[in-house]
């Protein structure tokens, strides 16, 4: 217990002085510095870091307890920055989608590589009930979430019948698609120009687009948008956790494995292949609602191919099927490219490269899936002999 | 419509075709012999198209003039050696370490070197975000012939297409080397028990087909006159569809879904009124029903699954 | 009465008959081999009386319904259940999820339940758990001792050993064992043949139809033999008929292919 506290605050205390420094070369020296530690650390004291993992994974509700309760202070800790809290926000938002992303792929094998149109649809439902309908945000959003999944559900479809590279083609066709729709259904979506001034959500009264007062300490509106993410996020996890780790989620891995053998062992493929799609759509739609709520404006070109291929790096950076893995991914592809400003150019490429070397070098990704969810009552039980 | 519009668009069909065909030729062959699908196969198509627009300058500086026909095959020569060259990195550093891998590794790979491919073109080519113009080789205004518009690089597009095509054929079907590649394509295994080097005929499909898709992008420049460091993304994506159209593994099959698709779009383009605007909505469109409906191609039989 | 009942069985690829009019019976608690030289359509029956392939004509009856127009997934509702020649196990799922995947309780868990982990979700997980265990003491504890093993780790005969617990974890009427000697040396093949005469011995009601190319193998496991050539039925019968059977002797003679 003590272990893990010490532990998430030593990341924290990391964290906040990567947030801290400036310099760009004082940034490389520091990510060098990680690296190296990581590295020795993995080499010289490898029992001790396996030690620290099992005790992660055998009180990951404790884990997961203590890192919000960190997530809680941040804002404050970075002093309302509200550069860096939107940031995090954006952050939450691609780990939200990461873990939707990786429940489909990394879970149930069914390559996306069309995800933003998912995104694509949360935001502009969200947008067009709020701002076209005057409809309250709260009720946009479950419905954002609802649309990506019935969307979901029409990419799951073409999916019954063609897997592997086919899937993948047609699921970018499918992204592509939903684009070219938003840019031409101008009337709804407001065509190139997209949607502007979409209204902030009242929570409690209190307009979330202004300015919050803590008393001792105001903050932008990013703070509110701040915990509403931290929120989703954490709900996002928690439900994506407990699909995984039942027997629905065991269901997905099989067929994930090999499709045949899982149905000739009683999976209606079809029932499966489209749940997955619906939930793992369903939380990119909520991502996108969010976004759209919180920058007011929307355009189709904010969901392209590039963003799909975005999330698809970071379930690969952390590891296909990994709940923390999507989680970490997320964290070092937004957080991280934003120490590079000045390379900003370099951005996507540099996504590029991740996914090339992850692939051969590291390919089980940063926190590789584990497993042993399921254990017997007696744990003797599995090693009598 | 009349008689000369509608030759017209048969010559643009033939025209847009060819260059689907040749991209497709490449994924076919990456899919028949290899058993990859090479998702930065586009890039290599948009790759001939930059290189042809900088090798001018080149070709120019060592006394050729433009328009010549000696400066037309420099420009040929060298994006050939691109498209090749590029293959062959491809084949050593992405797909080869990746054997083995499951499939969805593999495919993701390739995607990942596409978009660093793409970006590197757009950030290391000066003004590269931006399109740019591409010059034309020929001092030659159209031809009208009854009413007909006929663009002289149209002409020369659908000659070298030919030319490339009965090339492969004679390579295929002729050589030793397609003797090599047929039975790759056919059984790994007994292929590489009978002596073949297998390893070799993976190098060679890379770079035969990459230097197809590379010709690809010289036309695709010559016909419209602009090119653009992404024009890779929509063209990989059609030339696939043309491939699966035909049948993934069919080099014939491959040539004739690439026509297909060309004709299909100029159809949609030139009789649905605004129709330009949907043209990519209506290929994407169509490679799903495809995809869904016929996944063995147009010509293939249904496959049955091994098990 | 007959378990399962298959009249004149034929699909066609094309030009090829790879399974031409085959039929056969099968009685509760019966083993059924099935031997034939490769492409002789073995596998391809298999794939047939799963549901992976719809036949060209002919009928499939278990337990008085015809399976015609099943998918695979509703055969093995039913009650029929495979191993696949290749072993087609989940590669990356260890031991214990791989046999708890051949039970029905995972279809049976509701994505409510499995949401908010409600109590009747937990109980249908350990009784699933459980019940694997159970079915591992088959082979006494070579399974239980690797039990959170990924499957891709095992050796190969204890990948054998799970194909076939992954089998009869549903508890099915008949299962399909596709070559379970494939690639093993005489020692092992006897262990297996030791194994299987364990799992009916503990499940005596289940019908077996096992697919070798070697008769000696099935000797002391089946009650009758089939011998498929060329998709078509060559003899069927009991072991000691078929064996003497004049067509089987010259069909394996002639093909140089020592049946013994």
């Amino acid at each position: 217990m003590i272990k893990i506290l010490l532990t998430e605050l030593l990341g924290y205390l990391l964290f906040l002085v990567f947030v801290y420094i400036e310099e760009p070369i004082l940034v490389v020296a520091f990510i060098a510095a990680m690296a190296i530690a990581g590295i020795t650390l993995k080499k010289r004291a490898g029992l001790l870091l396996q030690e620290l993992e099992k005790t992660y994974v055998e009180n990951i509700g404790k884990v997961g307890l203590i890192a919000v309760m960190i997530a809680l202070t941040i804002p404050f800790a970075i002093m309302g920055d509200s550069y860096w809290l939107q940031i995090l926000n954006f952050m939450m938002l691609n780990a939200m989608m990461a873990l939707g992303l990786n429940f489909m792929t990394g879970r149930a094998g069914l390559i996306c590589l069309g995800y933003a149109a998912f995104m694509a649809i949360g935001a502009y439902t969200v947008g067009i009930l709020t701002l076209k309908a005057g409809i309250s945000f709260w009720i946009a959003l479950p419905f954002a979430g609802v649309f990506a999944s019935l969307f979901g559900v029409i990419l799951g479809l073409p999916a019954l019948r063609v897997k592997g590279h086919y899937l993948a083609l047609v699921t970018i066709a499918f992204g592509l698609i939903v684009q070219e729709l938003l840019l031409n259904l101008e009337s709804v979506t407001g065509g190139t120009n997209g949607l502007i001034d979409i209204p902030s959500p009242h929570f409690l009264g209190i307009d979330m687009g202004t300015t919050v007062n803590f008393g001792f300490m105001s903050m932008t509106y990013q703070a509110n948008f701040y915990y509403l993410c931290l929120a989703l996020l954490v709900l996002t996890t928690v439900v994506i956790y407990r699909f995984s780790n039942s027997l629905f989620g065991l269901a997905l891995n099989a067929m994930r494995e090999d499709q045949l053998a899982a149905q000739c062992y009683g999976l209606n493929l079809t029932n499966y292949k489209l749940l997955a799609f619906a939930i793992g759509a369903f939380f990119g739609g909520i991502a996108g609602g969010v976004y759209a709520a919180m920058i007011n404006f929307i355009a189709p070109e904010n969901f392209g191919y590039s963003l799909s291929i975005i999330v698809i790096s970071m379930i690969i950076l952390g590891g296909l099927d990994s709940i923390p893995g999507a989680l970490v991914g997320a964290f070092f592809l937004t957080v991280f490219p934003e120490k590079f400003r000045a390379f900003e150019d370099y951005r996507v490429m540099f996504y590029g490269i991740i996914i090339v070397l992850c692939l051969l070098f590291m390919r089980e990704g940063l926190l590789p899936f584990k497993h042993r969810i399921f254990k017997p009552k007696t744990a003797a039980r599995g090693e009598e002999n | 419509m009349t008689i000369e519009l509608i030759v017209q668009q048969i010559l643009n069909a033939l025209g847009l075709g060819i260059m689907y065909a040749l991209i497709a030729v490449g994924f076919t062959l990456f899919f028949g012999v290899i058993e990859v699908v090479n998702f930065a196969h586009g890039e290599v198509f948009m790759l001939g198209a930059f290189v042809a627009l900088l090798s001018g300058g080149i070709l120019t500086s060592i006394g050729l003039t433009m328009g010549s026909v000696p400066y037309f095959l420099g420009i040929l020569v060298l994006v050939l050696l691109t498209g090749s060259i590029f293959g062959i990195l491809l084949e050593r550093f992405i797909v080869r370490p990746m054997r083995g891998a499951p499939d969805i590794m593999t495919l993701l790979i390739t995607l990942g070197a596409s978009i660093i491919t793409r970006e590197a073109v757009m950030l290391f080519v000066p003004n590269g975000r931006n399109p740019q113009p591409f010059p034309k080789l020929f001092d030659v205004d159209s031809i009208n012939i009854g009413g007909v518009l006929i663009k002289p690089e149209t002409i020369l597009c659908i000659i070298l297409s030919a030319v490339l095509i009965s090339g492969l054929y004679y390579i295929i079907e002729k050589t030793t080397f397609g003797r090599y590649i047929r039975a790759t394509a056919q059984d790994r295994e007994a292929a590489m028990m009978m002596g073949i080097n297998v390893k070799k005929v993976f190098i060679i499909t890379l770079a035969l087909g990459s230097a197809l898709g590379a010709v690809a992008g010289l036309m695709n420049g010559l016909s419209y006159g602009i090119i653009k460091f992404n024009m890779g993304f929509a063209a990989g994506i059609k030339g696939f569809a043309a491939a699966v159209v035909g049948g993934l593994g069919n080099v014939y099959g491959a040539i004739a879904g690439g026509m297909l698709l060309g004709f299909l779009e100029i159809f949609v383009v030139s009789t649905v009124p605004d129709g330009s605007s949907y043209q990519d909505l209506i290929s994407f469109v169509i490679v799903i029903l495809c995809l869904v409906f016929r996944p063995a191609g147009i010509f293939g039989e249904r496959a049955y699954e091994k098990v | 009465m007959e378990l399962l009942n298959v009249e004149n069985l034929t699909i066609r690829f094309g030009g090829v008959v790879a399974v031409n009019e085959v039929s056969f019976s099968l009685k509760s608690g019966e083993t059924l081999g099935v031997i034939g030289p490769n492409g002789s359509g073995k596998t391809t029956l298999f794939n047939l009386l799963s549901g992976i392939y719809q036949p060209t004509s002919g009928e499939i009856v278990l337990a008085g319904k015809a399976t015609k127009g099943m998918r695979s997934d509703e055969v093995f509702h039913l009650g029929i259940s495979r191993t696949f020649q290749n072993g087609r196990l989940f590669w990356n799922l260890n031991v214990l999820e791989n046999i708890m995947m051949g039970m029905e309780e995972v279809r049976n868990s509701k994505l409510f339940g499995s949401l908010f982990g409600t109590k009747k979700e937990k109980i249908i997980q350990e009784k699933a758990i459980d019940r694997a265990f159970e079915i591992m003491k088959i082979f006494g504890t070579l399974l239980t001792s690797q039990a959170h093993k990924a499957s891709k780790d095992l050796p190969y005969a204890d990948r054998r050993r799970l194909e076939i617990c992954r089998a009869i974890a549903s508890k099915p009427k008949v299962i399909l064992l596709d070559e379970p000697s494939a690639g093993m040396d005489g020692v092992e093949t006897e262990t297996l043949m030791n194994d299987l005469i364990k799992v009916k011995k503990a499940m005596p009601d289940l019908s077996i139809i096992v697919v070798e190319h070697d008769m000696a193998f099935i000797k002391g496991l089946v009650d009758k033999v089939m011998v498929l050539d060329y998709g078509k039925r060559l003899a069927y019968g009991s072991f000691d008929a078929v064996a003497k059977d004049e067509n089987v002797i010259k069909a394996y003679l002639g093909q140089g292919d020592g049946a013994c």
